[in-house]
């Protein structure tokens, strides 16, 4: 923290507000001591003087010089109105915990009563706190916090109430953590970044209130003075001495800037905790990005989907982060595979490039790019859609996130005909109420006129495939789509998918995470590890000749209804190479426990082991697993 | 402290809406009970009312022959320990590894002040963690490590019972299979039962001893889990066993 302050400290913004702080500061503490004197100095002769050289701000009714009087009255400003601030996080932030913590019933009970005063001016309410207290600093000090403090209490609230919910809490609880080290650690540490950066905005808040408070003769009275004192005392004499006016008025505004910004300043500071750290890796991610081989490029044949050295990139700070490297993939008419592989293997982001859904800033190239015969990466963006939106079919892991919760299924359904085949609103509704049925929805005319809420996940499922099938797609592509829903119905799902295939003939290209829902469904599994295919199989090759290591291991390591109850279950140690951080030669090599120098040396290349076989390794492996 | 974990006549209401419905489970005392469902069958908040933190509206929970409502929040620390699905949500990101840890000790405060850096200590080495990392913030953890974190600073209560609730499922499975090793070492070291929740029938037959299928808020079959597994009685028991996709030929 020390650090990000001081590097946010050095920005423009963060000196400026440094060096005003400080200098109201070292006001506050010695304005008084050295300008007493001459603030408090009585010569009625030279009353209501205009600005002159002695007198910078002229001085009042008294001849009281206003340039030291405004220095003076710094430490009873600034210190009425840090004190203020302080009333309001003393009683604001410990309602609001409280609210936050104790039940349903007491949170509501609380809403209202906070929502109440929130709504109401904080000036009057600052005014009738002062005005039954009694006029005075104290009055005006303890009027504006408890003015402020509604909002303390509802920041606290709603940041609590987010972080309660976690389960680090409900550890902490069922640890039995005392509840006083619960709300200290637990609680008040997560949520102190936005309540340290709104106390600190709330200074000049409280400042411009208590100043307004004397302006109106509810604060300091005389013999004590602070800047909204000097402001109503200088606003008398405004049109012969403006300066006595201007100058306290001019104090006030700048202290609150200086608040706003340092509440700026340290929003910056939490805000780049981690942003900068990965900074030095920059040189070494991009000089290895380079050195990068690149699998050899199939042959070109007339493959349905003919992908060749497909790279993706997204743009960082730290330069372009390499989330797919040279990726060859080919899928034959009414073919079905599948891409298997773990977190940030970049099986999606290669689909996702295939369909060209990757949008700016990331960057997109391939040595080919071809779909049913055309290229894709050349073709004018809406032909592009419209043969993408006819000929291929998407279905994502969450199928809430692709279906308008605001519109009814059958529009959503019917749009797609509408749009691409330009069938009439009847027909289109026909051929959506046909789809449904299809895939397995029962009462398709009554389902057609609800909204995605009133569907069951499996069900939205359906439905997102229902509507890749209103044109006749030759590739359906299932991201991950059965990862969210139970096992009957993901069986549910990808029977249905074998079902299309296998009916319509359009061919499938299933990505997942579970090597065992691929080896159910596609002929041919495909494996990807840190951007790269390591291997390229039949999937009833895949426990008989698995070749690379890695492949290997993922069948391995996950337990299925034979696996040996009394043996470990088979490891891969370490972790996959972060993105900014890629060896040069195989990915696997650091957890692989065949690797060589070889291996560390250089990446082999995706290479054939059998009919219909590829391994990218320098030592594959034999035998049935 | 050991003991096992009874459950009878348990039934959670959220609202006007039953959730769990006059549960009976029996985690007997050194083993370990799978219980197996499918998303909003009621497995975790059979977990959350064990704990306290869910509304029970009628049955009982007991732990070593104690019904644990009645004990206060220290006593219940000791008896009965969780671990939770999201390694990323369970661990105080300000908090450094050995600080997570070292809380559960202090909670319980039987340790003495200087006895607690060596407990900390065999406790990450027993969840096969470097007692290097103690010094760390979770962020810089793989998910992996942070559940064995979170297994730790579970086992730093020394509980009669321990509660995993979906504790793989957010994992890779490469990571899910040491988190499984790690449980299954540490379940021959230690004395203590287990109740491993999961939606993945293969994970739940691999690390249990007897298994419960629940369904909407009813346990529908319980059993050890070979004989449950090899001979289904529950349609519904069937239809999960038939819908698991499988990598190997079931023989």
């Amino acid at each position: 923290m020390r650090r990000q302050l001081r590097t946010v400290f050095s920005t423009v913004t963060g000196s400026v507000a440094a060096v005003l702080l400080l200098l109201l500061v070292l006001l506050a503490i010695f304005g008084p001591i050295i300008w007493s004197g001459k603030a408090n100095a009585i010569d009625v002769a030279k009353a209501w003087q205009p600005p002159s050289g002695e007198h910078w701000f002229g001085t009042d009714e008294l001849g009281r010089d206003m340039f030291a009087r405004s220095l003076v009255a710094t430490r009873l400003s600034l210190l009425s109105a840090v004190a203020a601030s302080g009333i309001a996080i003393v009683v604001g932030v410990p309602v609001g915990l409280l609210a936050a913590m104790f039940g349903p019933r007491l949170t509501s009970a609380f809403q209202s009563v906070v929502n109440v005063s929130i709504a109401f001016p904080a000036l009057l309410t600052a005014m009738f706190v002062g005005t039954v207290i009694g006029i005075g600093v104290p009055g005006a000090i303890l009027g504006v916090g408890i003015a402020m403090a509604p909002m303390f209490a509802r920041l606290t609230q709603t940041l609590t109430a987010s972080v309660i919910s976690l389960d680090y809490v409900a550890a902490a609880r069922t640890m039995g953590v005392p509840l006083r080290r619960l709300v200290g650690r637990h609680v008040l540490a997560n949520v102190a970044e936005p309540l340290v950066i709104t106390a600190t905005t709330s200074v000049g808040t409280s400042l411009l209130g208590i100043s307004a408070l004397s302006f109106l003769g509810l604060g300091a009275r005389p013999p004590q003075y602070d800047w909204g004192g000097l402001l109503s005392t200088g606003l008398k004499a405004i049109y012969t001495s403006p300066m006595a006016a201007i100058g306290p008025g001019t104090l006030i505004a700048l202290s609150g800037i200086v608040f706003s910004l340092l509440g700026e300043v340290i929003a910056g500071a939490f805000g780049d905790n981690q942003s900068n750290r990965r900074f030095g890796r920059v040189a070494r991610a991009m000089a290895a990005a380079a050195r990068r081989l690149s699998a050899k490029p199939a042959s070109p044949s007339d493959a349905l989907l003919d992908v060749a050295n497909l790279r993706v990139g997204f743009p960082s700070e730290n330069g372009e982060l390499p989330a797919v490297r040279g990726v060859s993939l080919r899928v034959a008419a009414g073919e079905r595979v599948g891409i298997v592989g773990e977190s940030g293997s970049g099986k999606s982001v290669s689909v996702m490039a295939i369909a060209q859904l990757v949008e700016h800033p990331a960057v997109v190239t391939a040595d080919r790019l071809r779909f049913l015969g055309t290229e894709l990466s050349t073709m004018a963006p809406a032909a592009r859609r419209r043969f993408l939106g006819t000929n291929l079919a998407m279905v994502f892991q969450n199928p809430m996130s692709s279906l308008n919760p605001a519109m009814r299924i059958g529009t959503q359904l019917a749009e797609v005909a509408q749009v691409h085949s330009g069938l009439s609103a009847s027909d289109a509704r026909t051929r959506a109420a046909d789809r449904l049925a299809e895939v397995g929805i029962a009462d398709a005319g009554h389902r057609l006129r609800q909204y995605p809420h009133e569907f069951s996940g499996g069900m939205r499922q359906r439905a997102m495939i229902a509507m890749g099938l209103m044109e006749t797609p030759r590739l359906i592509i299932a991201d991950e789509p059965t990862t969210a829903l139970d096992v009957t119905v993901q069986r549910q799902i990808l029977d249905l998918l074998l079902a299309i295939n296998r009916d319509a003939g359009a061919a499938i290209l299933l990505i997942s995470h579970d090597i065992s829902v691929i080896a159910n469904v596609c002929e041919r599994v495909v494996v990807m590890y840190a951007g790269v295919v390591v291997e390229d199989l039949p999937v009833a090759s895949l426990l008989r000749a698995a070749a690379h290591p890695y492949t290997r291991a993922l069948i391995a390591s996950v337990p299925d209804m034979t696996t040996d109850r009394d043996a470990d279950l088979a490891t891969i140690p370490g972790r996959p190479p972060a993105l900014d951080d890629l060896p040069t030669g195989c990915p696997f090599a650091s957890r692989c426990a065949f690797a060589t120098d070889e291996c560390v040396a250089q990446m082999p290349p995706l290479a054939p082991m059998a009919d219909g076989h590829l391994a990218a390794c320098w030592h594959p492996q034999g035998g049935a697993l | 402290m050991s003991g096992g974990l009874v459950v009878r006549g348990l039934t959670v209401r959220y609202g006007g809406r039953t959730v769990v419905d006059g549960v009976d489970l029996d985690v007997v005392d050194g083993r370990v009970l799978g219980l197996v469902g499918e998303s909003g069958s009621g497995k975790s908040t059979i977990a959350r009312a064990v704990l306290g933190l869910a509304p029970v509206h009628a049955g009982a929970i007991t732990v070593g022959g104690q019904e644990v409502r009645r004990l206060s929040a220290r006593e219940r620390a000791r008896r009965v320990q969780m671990v939770f699905q999201d390694p990323f949500g369970s661990l105080n990101p300000r908090m450094s590894v050995g600080g997570i840890i070292r809380e559960g000790l202090e909670a319980l405060g039987d340790l003495p002040a200087r006895e607690r850096a060596a407990e900390v200590t065999r406790l990450l080495e027993l969840v096969s963690l470097s007692p290097d990392l103690a010094q760390r913030l979770p962020r810089r953890l793989s998910g992996g490590q942070r559940q064995r974190v979170a297994i730790a600073r579970a086992l730093a209560a020394r509980p009669g019972v321990l509660i995993a609730d979906e504790i793989t499922s957010a994992l890779d499975v490469s990571v899910q299979a040491q988190v499984l090793n790690v449980l299954r070492g540490i379940l021959a070291a230690e004395r203590f039962s287990m109740l491993f929740i999961s939606h993945n029938l293969a994970v739940v037959r691999y690390i249990s001893d007897d298994i419960a299928v629940m369904r909407d808020g009813v346990i529908v079959e319980t059993g050890p889990v070979d004989e449950v597994l090899a001979a289904p009685r529950h349609p519904y028991t069937r239809e999960l066993l038939d819908a698991i996709p499988q990598l190997h030929p079931t023989a």
